[in-house]
C-alpha cells in the first residue's frame, strides 16, 4: 500500500489585528457623525424650513401631534390643562424658559396659533420652532 | 561572579478577544442609538411682541406688514394678491430699506402648518427679522345682508 502523507490538519487562527482596525474605525465614524438623541413618544412629521438655524434645545418641549395629541415634557396633557402644565414649568425654570415647539407638518396652523396664545396666556415667550432643513 | 538567571524576555500577546467583543459592543450600541436626522429651530414671537416692534416701527415710521394666507394657500401681501417670486421680491425690496420691519403672517382656517412655516421661511430668507403669526378671522357674511337669499 501507498503512504501517502497526510497534509497536517493545522487550526490556522484568523488575523485579528485588520479586523479591530477596522472595527475600531467604523466605532470612530459613529462616534463623530452621529448624534445620540431620544425617540419621540410621538412620530412627528416636521415641517421643512430653509431660513432655520441651529438654536440649542429649550427646557420645555411640547410636541403636537397629527392627531392634535398634546404632549409637554414627554407627558400627555389635556387640552383644558395644558395652559396650566405650562404655567407651572415656567415657574420652574425661573419665568424665562426656552420653549421648543415639536408641530406635525399636517396639522392645521390655527392649531399651531391656539398653542402659542396659551404658552403667551401662560407666561412663556421664548418659542422656537424645530423644523427641518431642506 | 554569582550569575543570576535572567528572566526571558517574552512579548506577552494583549488578550486580543476581550478587546474585540467590547469593541463590537460599543459599536452596536453606537449603530442603534444614533440619529443622523439634523433638526434645525425657527424662531417664532407671540403676537404681543408686534405691539412691542410698534413702537419700533413707529419710530421708523412704518407700521407692521400684514401677510395673508388663504384656505388654498395663496398669499397676499397688505390688499394684493401675489405669487412667490412677486412676494420675495416686495419683501426683499421692503427689508433692504427697513429690516427691523415687524410682519404679521395671519393664515385662514385650513392653512397648513407646513404652509405657513413655508412663508415664515420666505420672509426670513428675505431678511425679515420680526415675524409673528396670527389667525386670519374672516368676516362673517352678517356682513354682507345683501347677498342673502330674498324669500
Amino acid at each position: 500500500m501507498l503512504d501517502i502523507p497526510r497534509p497536517t490538519k493545522k487550526i490556522r487562527e484568523p488575523s485579528l489585528i485588520p479586523m479591530i482596525n477596522i472595527v475600531l474605525l467604523l466605532l470612530v465614524f459613529f462616534l463623530v457623525t452621529g448624534s445620540i438623541e431620544k425617540f419621540d413618544p410621538l412620530p412627528v412629521d416636521l415641517p421643512l424650513a430653509r431660513s432655520s438655524k441651529r438654536l440649542p434645545d429649550g427646557q420645555v418641549m411640547i410636541i403636537l401631534g397629527s392627531q392634535k395629541e398634546i404632549l409637554v415634557n414627554d407627558e400627555l396633557v389635556r387640552p383644558s390643562e395644558f395652559v396650566d402644565t405650562v404655567k407651572n414649568y415656567v415657574k420652574i425654570n425661573g419665568g424665562k424658559p426656552v420653549i421648543s415647539l415639536k408641530a406635525d407638518q399636517h396639522l392645521p396652523a390655527t392649531f399651531l396659533i391656539s398653542i402659542m396664545n396659551q404658552v403667551r396666556e401662560a407666561g412663556g415667550s421664548n418659542i422656537s420652532l424645530i423644523t427641518t432643513p431642506f | 561572579m554569582v550569575e543570576i538567571a535572567r528572566t526571558t524576555k517574552r512579548a506577552k500577546s494583549i488578550p486580543l478577544v476581550s478587546l474585540i467583543d467590547v469593541v463590537f459592543q460599543l459599536l452596536i450600541y453606537l449603530m442603534i442609538s444614533t440619529s443622523f436626522i439634523r433638526t434645525e429651530s425657527i424662531e417664532l414671537l407671540i403676537p404681543p411682541a408686534i405691539e412691542a416692534n410698534k413702537a419700533t416701527a413707529a419710530v421708523e415710521k412704518e407700521k407692521t406688514l400684514h401677510i395673508y394666507i388663504s384656505d388654498i394657500g395663496e398669499t397676499f401681501l397688505e390688499q394684493k394678491s401675489m405669487n412667490e417670486e412677486e412676494m420675495n421680491e416686495q419683501l426683499r425690496l421692503i427689508f433692504t430699506k427697513t429690516p427691523q420691519r415687524g410682519v404679521l403672517v395671519l393664515s385662514a382656517g385650513k392653512v397648513s402648518v407646513q404652509v405657513l412655516v413655508r412663508v415664515m421661511d420666505r420672509i426670513y430668507q428675505a431678511g425679515g427679522k420680526n415675524v409673528a403669526v396670527a389667525d386670519w378671522v374672516i368676516p362673517t357674511p352678517k356682513e354682507k345682508p345683501q347677498e342673502k337669499p330674498s324669500a
